[in-house]
């Protein structure tokens, strides 16, 4: 299937939220999935708000393979059960959650299954003690969350979840630093009497990252277009050169609130973490796109990023310690050109193996 | 309800019943919010009544409304709104914790003064992305930091009238550790110009600190 294949299967992006969860005859044939669903972005969105909003959690048994396996920068989870427990203590601390779908750019990836890069705004109130945002403080949370899913028969088969849990524990007035040096203390005492592999996970990423062969695109996909820019940044660093697909007056978001505009802002990003990296290697791991409203273009690509901790910055002084970034970039693009850019990685799990966590 | 009945009802801290998106964007105040109730929440701290004689701007996918001191820019989807914009007085809004980017706004040492690539904007005629690029100058020159920059981010109109709203950047010469983006709205109409300021976020810049790193 070609990225603007299926048109009647429509971007969250514009549309009211009746619209989206409006019931009705399927616009896409979705073998083995649930005949509630309609097409996927309304497998993406719906059963999103009704395991998270409608809370039921036990949802999560359908919609997710026994043996599920899901890539976060802290580490894997595995298993139905897992994402269940997790759910449920996530609506403890913050019961009020919403999980407001802000775009799913999708894939029919063949045989591997459907693929969705869900873009979600979770908000909330910090009502209840959380083992990251610690003591229950009444404060409002709200961070970008990227949820990319490989999907068969009605079931998420493996996820890729970055969240930009840095500015969430920002926002309830936590130290970002005392979080990951505590997580990182409970992963080194556990190192002590415990498995050392079970950090393999981190160990393989980053030869992957530095041995693995890009994903290849298709012939005319947009995803060339920041797939190159990323590319001549942080393997060439050439980052004027990489600007050049942005805008003059892109707008940025990363995360910890890194908003700004312009390619210099973007530019401003990249060397932020480059600075701190020494010998770093970057690898694109998944595309997709599709269209926006009018005549614009959402693309979704997930990458990652390794190097040497060498240089003192943005992550405090330097520890020769090897870092691993995963991310998800999120652009719309115009015309050939980008007009956003909304990239997403967890920094505080950076932080952590800064730290000397995750067996870092 | 037309989007500007929608925004009337906004502006007055009222939830309208359709027309607000529920993952609409609102940029405000200095700070941002996320989904319907939050946005309602966060116009309630300082409500007030748009003027029947406000100037309107609007085009298929956007509108922008100027009244005295404040301005509201807002995207369309079919006429509800999907991102929302709002320029005017401090509000008081604590500012949210954010990661200061070193960066250079000028690249090739070009110091240009504003940036607008008119392709960004179809809802802009081709004869009026002078107009738009004049105004960005003028921003950039009459602004009161060391280094003022700023960004057309939507634009729309004719060369008669339309509606430009620009992020801003600015280094102040008095407190060199401030320095960040806040908005202003622009728009023009025969051969008068008239700008909104973004008090708001301004108060808010000038009360923040530049941190390029994580908070010890």
């Amino acid at each position: 299937m070609r990225w603007n294949d299926l048109p009647q299967v429509r971007s969250p992006v514009g549309r009211t939220l009746a619209d989206l969860l409006e019931p009705g005859p399927p616009r896409q044939d979705l073998a083995g999935y649930d005949p509630v669903y309609r097409d996927f972005v309304d497998y993406i969105i719906r059963c999103t708000h009704r395991i998270w909003e409608q809370k039921n959690v036990g949802l999560c048994r359908s919609h997710y393979a026994a043996d599920c396996a899901i890539h976060t920068l802290a580490g894997p989870v595995t298993g139905v059960e897992t994402v269940v427990q997790n759910t449920i203590a996530t609506l403890g601390a913050t019961p009020d959650r919403r999980l407001i779908g802000e775009d799913v750019i999708w894939s029919d990836d063949g045989a591997a299954g459907l693929y969705s890069s869900h873009r979600i705004v979770s908000r909330s109130t910090h009502m209840g003690d959380d083992a990251l945002l610690g003591a229950a403080t009444l404060r409002p949370n709200g961070v970008m969350t990227i949820a990319d899913c490989l999907c068969r028969e009605n079931r998420i088969v493996e996820e890729w979840l970055v969240r930009d849990n840095l500015r969430g524990v920002m926002q309830v007035g936590g130290d970002p630093w005392a979080v990951a040096r505590r997580q990182a203390i409970a992963d080194q005492t556990g190192d002590k009497t415990g498995d050392l592999a079970r950090h393999a996970w981190r160990s393989d990423w980053i030869a992957a990252t530095r041995d693995a062969a890009d994903v290849a695109i298709p012939h005319g996909h947009p995803a060339a277009i920041p797939a190159a820019m990323l590319r001549a940044a942080w393997r060439d660093d050439l980052f004027g050169d990489a600007a050049a697909a942005l805008s003059p007056a892109c707008e940025v978001r990363w995360p910890g609130n890194r908003i700004g505009y312009g390619r210099g802002y973007w530019i401003g990003c990249l060397t932020q973490l480059r600075g701190a990296l020494h010998d770093v290697a970057w690898r694109l791991e998944h595309v997709a796109a599709r269209p926006l409203p009018g005549e614009d273009i959402a693309v979704a690509l997930r990458w990652a990023l390794t190097g040497v901790h060498g240089g003192n910055g943005i992550w405090g002084d330097a520890t020769g310690r090897t870092l691993l970034v995963s991310a998800v970039s999120h652009y719309r693009l115009r015309g050939g050109a980008i007009m956003e850019d909304i990239t997403v990685f967890d920094e505080l799990a950076v932080l952590r193996q800064v730290c000397g966590g995750l067996g870092a | 309800m037309t989007a500007f009945d929608t925004l009337i009802m906004l502006a007055s801290g009222i939830q309208p019943p359709c027309g607000l998106l529920h993952n609409c964007r609102f940029e405000g105040f200095g700070s941002e919010s996320y989904g319907i109730e939050a946005i309602v929440a966060r116009l309630r701290q300082l409500p007030f009544a748009i003027a029947p004689d406000a100037d309107v701007v609007q085009t298929p996918d956007h509108i922008a409304v100027f009244d005295g001191d404040r301005a509201i820019f807002a995207d369309l989807y079919d006429a509800a709104i999907g991102r929302l914009w709002l320029l005017g007085p401090d509000a008081g809004v604590d500012a949210e914790p954010c990661l200061a980017v070193p960066f250079d706004p000028d690249l090739d040492q070009a110091s240009g003064d504003g940036f607008l690539a008119a392709g960004d904007h179809p809802g802009l005629a081709a004869e009026a992305a002078a107009r738009v690029t004049a105004l960005g100058r003028a921003i950039a020159r009459d602004g009161d930091g060391l280094r003022t920059r700023s960004f057309a981010i939507r634009a729309f109109g004719s060369a008669a009238a339309g509606a430009a709203l620009f992020a801003v950047f600015r280094m102040r010469p008095e407190n060199r550790d401030v320095a960040g983006f806040t908005l202003m709205a622009a728009r023009w109409a025969g051969d008068d110009d008239h700008f909104v300021r973004d008090a708001g976020g301004e108060a808010m810049l000038a009360g923040s600190r530049w941190t390029p790193r994580f908070a010890p």
